[in-house]
């Protein structure tokens, strides 16, 4: 067993082949041997913690994925299916600050499975959006300056119905 | 117990926000909050039309998206010109399509674009000349980095029309590429692409030598054609081959088809009519040539291989439209011919507001600037070089209102005979010539 201690000082005892799910965390276990104790995640707060667990818990038998199978493919090359499986669908309907926290989480403790999963959730919000639906979707607001939007406008000359 | 900070531990790998983005980052949302790399690969889960609708969301996705080259230009080669072999955009439905264009210009209705496309396919009929009750409601949107053929030496035909598509060629340094934009689906595609290395110049004209699709460009225009139509030329007939079978019609005395290459001086209106452009001696002329009736007749003349006047025939009107490279000035408009004669009007656009047309659409339109219209359901496209960068505009129903409002009433009654035909004379067999003024 392993113990992660959260940024808010949560301790959460998890089985080593769950915490293995983290490549950082495995690489960290394989260099400091079997009596790892108390790991500190200091970036993740416990209840992203807790989710995360609960990922690397349900997904603790998948194979690991190879390191460095997506390199030298460009991102236009490896174009991805964003097919999620039920349960990460399910595992992944929380607000939007929840999933960004996982996505950085997911980066930060290299489960590039959780990542790619996140990110697939974001471009699900995305797909089918106009940019005026995405800003809305994202409460992003249209900052484009007098400048930039003419600068647009003048890329977009013919979309225009003048 | 071992105490270990996996912030020393992965100090070299962990990646910080932007510069500035944690102390904002309460008021940032999730997108801005993302770190670039994170990102990148939300992009690399998007389709073409995301990933291009996100570069219009912020200045920081637009810089985000921009700055994944690949990505970015992937996706704009998928929706603007179809050469990706994805099929997100080909299966877009057109409340899709004009949604994506709106979000763009915030200026269609889309609801009415809709109802107009649905009606418009449903009834696909003839369009009466000069009819003013259809606007061109399709968008197109242009690939920002694409530079139509500017290297055109001379002002003819840019662009072209067949059927409900405009093309035209574009020629980088590895290949010549034959555009088409539909005008019925808004859709910008690659008709052709030829490697260049496959390309041979016969007399002035490109031509490829790989492919059954003739595709180039010489001294009247680009062209492209299918193998199924030809054009032949003896001393005395100008002959066609079309779908096998011959039709001939007998030139206009003293009138050749310029030795050009591959003739493609034909401009098809239907099975029956076509342009074309002979040349004589001392002058050239366009002639409509009537293969039902294997008939000629004379449409104007021009100065011997002059590159100023063009002709323009829309297919779905049979009207035709003439332009100069000069200036504005020279704008004709022809009705469809009859079945005994041609009948015409002409509007010299000497009047034609240019202050109107450069305060409503933000160019001025100089004169010599080399501009060619194209007619197409009550409006016109404007395709043109301003200060060495082609640009084009689409006029709408005020334009053409006032144009049409100025032909009725300068010409009430269409002229069947007008002053164009005093110096020609047709023979009895109803051929035109030209008939030579005697100098004293």
């Amino acid at each position: 067993m392993v113990t992660l201690v959260s940024s808010d000082g949560v301790s959460f005892n998890v089985d080593q082949k769950v915490a293995s799910r983290s490549a950082l965390i495995k690489n960290m276990m394989e260099d400091i041997g079997e009596d790892a104790g108390e790991i500190p995640v200091p970036n993740v707060s416990s209840n992203v913690l807790k989710k995360v667990i609960e990922y690397c818990t349900y997904h603790k038998d998948d194979p690991l994925p190879q390191s460095g199978e997506d390199e030298g493919t460009s991102a236009a090359d490896k174009k991805k299916s964003t097919v999620i499986d039920d349960w990460d669908y399910n595992f992944l309907q929380v607000d939007q600050e929840m999933l960004f926290e996982i996505i950085l989480t997911a980066n930060y403790l290299d489960i590039k499975p959780l990542l790619d999963v996140g990110c697939k959730t974001v471009a699900n919000m995305i797909k089918g959006k106009t940019p005026e639906e995405i800003r809305r979707t994202f409460n992003i607001a249209n900052d484009f300056t007098p400048e930039e939007e003419a600068q647009i406008r003048r890329e977009n000359e013919w979309a225009e119905d003048r | 117990m071992k105490h270990i900070s996996l912030e020393i531990y992965i100090s070299g790998s962990f990646r910080p926000r932007q510069n500035g983005f944690d102390r904002l980052s309460l008021k940032l949302t999730m997108l801005h909050k993302l770190p670039l790399e994170q990102l990148s690969t939300v992009f690399s889960f998007c389709d073409a039309r995301s990933v291009v609708a996100l570069s219009l969301v912020s200045p920081y996705l637009r810089s985000c998206v921009q700055s994944n080259r690949i990505v970015y230009e992937h996706a704009l080669n998928d929706i603007f010109f179809g050469l990706t072999n994805s099929t997100g955009s080909r299966n877009m439905s057109v409340a899709q399509s004009l949604n994506f264009i709106a979000s763009l210009g915030h200026q269609v209705d889309i609801e009415q674009e809709v109802n107009l496309l649905a009606a418009e396919k449903i009834s696909k009929t003839t369009i009466a000349p000069f009819h003013n009750d259809y606007e061109l409601h399709n968008n197109v949107l242009v690939n920002p980095t694409a530079t139509l053929d500017n290297s055109l030496y001379n002002f003819t035909n840019p662009i072209t029309q067949n059927d409900d598509c405009l093309t035209w060629l574009v020629k980088d340094y590895h290949y010549v590429t034959l555009y088409e934009m539909s005008l019925r689906d808004g859709f910008l595609r690659v008709k052709h692409r030829e490697n260049m290395e496959n390309m041979i110049d016969y007399s002035g004209t490109s031509v490829s030598r790989s492919s059954q699709m003739q595709i180039g460009r010489g001294h009247l225009g680009h062209y492209y054609a299918t193998n199924d139509t030809q054009i032949f030329q003896d001393q005395l007939w100008i002959r066609k081959k079309e779908n096998h079978v011959i039709k001939s019609i007998m030139l206009p005395i003293g009138y050749n088809l310029p030795g050009v290459g591959v003739q493609k001086l034909q401009s098809r209106v239907n099975s029956r009519y076509s342009y074309c452009r002979l040349d004589s001696k001392d002058d050239s002329a366009w002639f409509l040539l009537d293969w039902n009736q294997a008939k000629s007749f004379l449409l104007f003349k021009t100065d011997k291989y002059s590159d100023k006047i063009d002709l323009h025939a829309c297919a779905e009107t049979g009207c035709v439209f003439i332009t100069s490279n000069t200036s504005l000035n020279t704008l004709k408009l022809f009705p469809r011919i009859s079945e005994r004669e041609i009948t015409w009007y002409t509007a010299q656009t000497n009047d034609l507001p240019k202050s109107y047309l450069s305060l409503q659409y933000g160019c001025v339109v100089r004169e010599g600037a080399e501009v060619t219209y194209l007619k197409h359901k009550g409006s016109i496209l404007l395709v043109g070089q301003v200060e060495g960068t082609t640009q084009c505009w689409k006029f709408t129903r005020p334009f053409l209102s006032k144009l049409d409002a100025y032909v009725k009433r300068c010409l009430p009654v269409w002229k069947a005979d007008s002053e164009e035909w005093r110096d020609w004379k047709m023979d009895l067999s109803g051929y035109f010539y030209p008939q030579r003024r005697r100098t004293r």
